[in-house]
């Protein structure tokens, strides 16, 4: 009986924490609340919290109400809020659903609302469509080669030089490395499919997309790609395509951090978690080119995570002032540091460069390093091509596991992106 | 031998545990290199820092659980068991259509109701309160649990209701006097469930509740994880040992009741 | 009156109903409240939207029929059902003949048996998340724990969740490991049947088998029934298990894509929620034929004591 009470009290006591959540801040009539969501674990989470308290410190009458989750679901609890006209003012997206949400008139256009004078030009093309600009970037991510240096030198190979390094010579490089390291270790992870063939396409002039949201590339492009990515796989340069199966899971368990390849492909932000687990020094790379200048390599910055406004927000002005404020002042940036990405505002990125520490510093050099050597931004994402990195993944690996020739996975995806698009 | 046998089995089926407590106890990062259950390096302390990892100290989303658990299975025993008696005792019109349309109703797959359920729970400004969890459950939504109790309430004699009916008892006596307490193991089994189901539920809580304050356990569990960065495995494994640990004594708790059922239908 | 028996009436036509007995909407209410305010809506909702084009940020607009059309031609979709069919068909009767075995078996008063019961049902407790996801994969992995174990009879394993060959039958595995639901079902059947039976059984010198074959067997049909109808239902539905072990891709190579991780696909990862609607009908009708047999099929198994 009496654990049968103190059930019942702490029912009681749980459930009026649980029922009152979130609801008894617009008692005072004087306060606009403005809702926003983003995504991610909960550090980053306080970090944009801390951030939001000095935004509201800053701006007397307007309360923010903080909406995050995970990213596990992320997109598919927005889009059920979008559906029931019941989306946050403030959204975060990220580049892969940005042109779709855009397309189908879900967000508020931002004009010139947003400052990003204090942006490179790539930087602040990110977030625009054809149709004008509905995101500003939150901070900045480039795909990189993240290399193991204990593995390169158990099996005595020079790391490569990094801004003249060709496809074949990656080939060949990680070949040579599984050839002499230890058993059951690899020169390299398979090439994160999607981001790779994209810089692969940029170094021959053309676009994953182009301006009026087609597929900028042919099947015979895609095979080149798969041809070379079988060719790694036959040279031994990759693992077999189970193991790589394996490792796709989480940042922790592919091969550079579980010290069993030498380098992987991977977006900046992931340096940390890939150090930490592998316990060895991690070095950062830039992936390959087609004519050994890391100038020609068509490096693009892909923002993890970018500020939009939906279109039914109630408080658009107090919304753009928020994005305002976390992209441009450096209180924010000091709160968020490299949580969002490497801070898009040349400004901010100074001021934080004397706080962060280990492998935020090293990313946030490295996006310093290649600011002048990017290719032409990239055209946003146009709706329908939010499948494209799973797509090339399921194909690529289709490739792998040997079920289909290079020729027909390319064929195959093309033709599914295509319809895809045209939806 | 059968106890050989049940031994050799109870090995495989604990394993899955004993590598989870194993990998919460292991220093941060190493889950991934190491595979088996060799442990050198234990680290209690993963425990202390998980709990306080996240904004809440973690019991507070484990009372969060709790509560929605708890008027669950208030609200499941409840309406289930009634509207289980009706279809498995009583004459009424559209009783055949009716059940038909009960079973049809959990056949639909729960990703294409979310957005019509959230457009109307959105509508009766419900979204952020427990009531989406929760209220289904007292409308008996559930229908695998009203179909396992007119089960095994079709397996109780109807002499017994006949003896009572001609004593002049009702409907609601029979109920309540006869056919409840001989329904126990039903009933357990349904307490048993929904506490698991519910308790592991991270979609409805995800999608209804927006305040972290709020948060159950599944769904705090998922913010340790970050995609792109780093995630901290070595509070995320000993929190998710310390989910288990509910859900571990519900059971142990709910088959005691299972055994009751035996106590009760000997008295027959 | 026993559903089986009230199909057969539905075939003869109607008649031979006793009166309506009022009370019963009472002890119904709360379930038709709850099918009028919250299940009816949404079900009747999807119905509609699978006639629609519908991207869940705009409003959907009727295209009719195209998008059951698309569905004939819809390659993956195929696969899925394909991939989904062979795990309802192998799971559900491996997982439930070892859950009846079991309970039978944990039934006969024995020494530990709570604790048995317990640690039988640990797997089923799991639940989906991230930590068990890894868990699963770790025990199926290349350098797993199936692979110890038989590293030391020497057979070299393969990587059984991410060989395309494997993966599938590892999830059925896995579904058959997990199966200490439909096992405390069947403990609470067994639970119910009095124990008189046995009493007047064994006065009879009837010996153990010819009590399970005569008194057990025919006492639990209506929780065998129970099981099977709804085990198929959630085994049609089958996601949590594909969905973290494939991390959502029901890869490797598309072997592991369930029925409703495609659908999922569709609908949230792709926007269009108009097909997997449809989808979700084709679903709905499948198993509603599926479900039919059984309820069909059950007046010559089951057996009710009334």
């Amino acid at each position: 009986m009496r654990l049968t009470a103190l059930a019942v009290a702490v029912l009681f006591a749980s459930s009026c924490g649980i029922m009152s959540a979130g609801d008894d801040d617009t008692a005072d009539g004087a306060t606009d609340v403005l809702r926003v969501s983003c995504f991610g674990n909960d550090q980053r989470i306080q970090r944009v919290e801390t951030a939001i308290a000095a935004f509201e410190e800053a701006n007397d009458g307007v309360e923010v109400q903080l909406e995050c989750t995970g990213f596990a679901n992320y997109f598919d609890k927005l889009a059920t809020q979008f559906a029931a006209r019941d989306a946050p003012d403030v959204v975060m997206l990220n580049s892969q659903v940005l042109g779709e949400y855009a397309e189908r008139g879900a967000l508020h256009e931002l004009g010139d609302s947003v400052d990003t004078s204090k942006f490179s030009e790539v930087a602040a093309a990110e977030g625009t469509t054809a149709d004008g600009r509905f995101g500003v970037a939150a901070g900045l991510n480039t795909m990189t080669v993240l290399a193991n240096r204990e593995i390169f030198d158990a099996a005595g190979v020079e790391l490569p030089d990094d801004s003249t390094w060709t496809w074949d010579q990656y080939a060949t490089l990680a070949a040579t490395i599984t050839g002499q390291g230890a058993e059951n270790l690899y020169g390299s992870d398979a090439p994160n499919f999607g981001p790779a063939f994209e810089l692969w396409l940029r170094q021959q002039g053309s676009e994953m997309f182009t301006e009026d949201g087609e597929l900028g590339f042919t099947a015979s492009d895609v095979t080149d790609f798969f041809v070379y990515v079988q060719g790694l796989a036959q040279s031994g340069a990759i693992p077999p395509a189970s193991i790589i199966t394996e490792q796709q899971e989480a940042l922790e368990q592919s091969g550079v951090a579980t010290n069993k390849d030498a380098m992987g492909w991977f977006w900046n932000s992931a340096i940390g978690a890939v150090s930490k687990a592998s316990g060895a020094d991690i070095v950062i790379l830039r992936p390959p080119s087609a004519t050994g200048s890391s100038a020609d390599a068509g490096l693009f910055f892909k923002p993890d995570s970018l500020w939009t406004i939906s279109g039914d927000a109630e408080h658009k002005d107090h919304a753009e002032a928020f994005i305002d404020f976390m992209v441009n002042s450096t209180e924010a940036g000091l709160a968020t540091l490299t949580s969002l990405g490497i801070p898009a505002n040349s400004d901010v990125r100074a001021a934080i460069a004397a706080e962060v520490t280990g492998s935020d510093k090293v990313s946030l050099e490295y996006i310093d390093e290649i600011s002048d050597e990017l290719g032409p931004q990239r055209p946003a994402l146009p709706s329908g091509a939010g499948i494209v990195d799973t797509t090339f993944h399921r194909f690529a690996m289709e490739v792998l596991f040997d079920r289909l020739t290079p020729d027909a996975a390319a064929g195959q995806l093309v033709e599914e992106l295509d319809a895809a698009l045209e939806k | 031998m059968k106890h050989l046998v049940l031994i050799g089995a109870c090995l495989l089926m604990i394993y899955p545990l004993v590598w989870m407590v194993v990998s919460s106890l292991r220093p941060e990062g190493e889950v991934f290199r190491q595979s088996g259950l060799l442990l050198t390096d234990p680290q209690p302390e993963n425990y202390a820092r998980g709990w306080d990892a996240l904004r809440y100290p973690f019991g507070h989303y484990l009372l969060n659980s709790l509560a929605v658990v708890a008027f669950s299975i208030i609200g499941n025993l409840v309406s289930c068991s009634m509207a289980a008696y009706a279809f498995a005792r009583q004459n009424f019109r559209g009783r055949r259509l009716l059940f038909a349309i009960m079973l049809v109703s959990i056949m639909l797959p729960l990703h294409v109701v979310i957005v019509p359920q959230y457009v109307l729970f959105s509508s009766l400004g419900w979204v952020n309160t427990l009531l989406p969890l929760v209220l289904p459950k007292f409308l008996a939504t559930d229908a695998f649990f009203v179909f396992l109790m007119v089960q095994f309430i079709r397996g109780i004699p109807r002499e017994l209701d006949e003896a009572a009916r001609i004593d002049g008892a009702g409907h609601v006596v029979i109920f309540t006097r006869i056919i409840l307490p001989l329904l126990v193991p039903a009933l357990a089994t349904t307490t048993i469930f929904t506490f698991i189901w519910t308790w592991n539920d991270f979609l409805t809580p995800l999608i209804y509740l927006t305040s972290p304050e709020a948060y159950t356990v599944p769904v705090a569990l998922r913010s340790f994880v970050d995609a792109q960065g780093e995630t901290s495995w070595a509070a995320l494994f000993s929190m998710s040992v310390v989910s288990l640990l509910p859900v571990f004594i519900a059971f142990l708790v709910g088959q005691r009741l299972l055994v009751k059922g035996i106590a009760t239908t000997g008295l027959k | 009156m026993s559903v089986d028996a009230e199909l057969r009436q539905l075939r003869a036509g109607r008649g031979g109903r006793s009166s309506t007995d009022r009370s019963a909407y009472g002890f119904l209410a709360p379930w038709i409240i709850g099918l009028v305010v919250i299940t009816a809506g949404p079900i009747i909702a999807s119905l509609v939207l699978s006639f629609t084009d519908y991207n869940l940020l705009q409003d959907p607009s009727w295209i009719g029929l195209d998008n059951f059309r698309q569905m004939l031609s819809d390659e993956r979709l195929h696969h899925s059902l394909r991939v989904t069919v062979t795990y309802v068909v192998l799971g559900v009767p491996l997982q439930l003949g070892l859950a009846l075995a079991i309970a039978v078996l944990l039934n006969r008063g024995m020494r530990g048996l709570a604790l048995y019961r317990s640690v039988l049902y640990l797997p089923s407790l799991l639940g989906g998340s991230v930590a068990v996801a890894i868990l699963w994969r770790q025990i199926f992995g290349t350098e797993g724990m199936i692979n110890r174990a038989l590293s030391y009879v020497g057979i070299d394993g393969i990587g059984w969740i991410s060989d395309p060959r494997t993966a599938l039958y590892s999830i059925i595995a896995l579904h058959v490991w997990t199966f200490g639901a439909p096992m405390v079902i069947f403990l609470a059947g067994l639970r119910q049947i009095p124990t008189t039976y046995y009493e007047a059984a064994s006065v009879d010198g009837a010996g153990r088998w010819h009590s399970f074959r005569h008194i057990t067997l025919p006492l639990l049909t209506p929780i065998i029934f129970f099981n099977v109808v709804l085990q198929i239902i959630s085994a049609f539905q089958a996601f949590t298990q594909a969905f973290i072990i494939s991390g959502g891709t029901g890869g490797p190579s598309d072997s592991t894509l369930f029925y409703t991780l495609y659908l999922y696909e569709k609908g949230f990862g792709q926007l269009d929620m108009g097909y997997a609607a449809a989808l979700a009908w084709l679903l709905l009708v499948i198993i509603a034929v599926f479900t039919a047999i059984n309820f069909y099929v059950a007046k010559f198994w089951v057996f009710y004591d009334n």
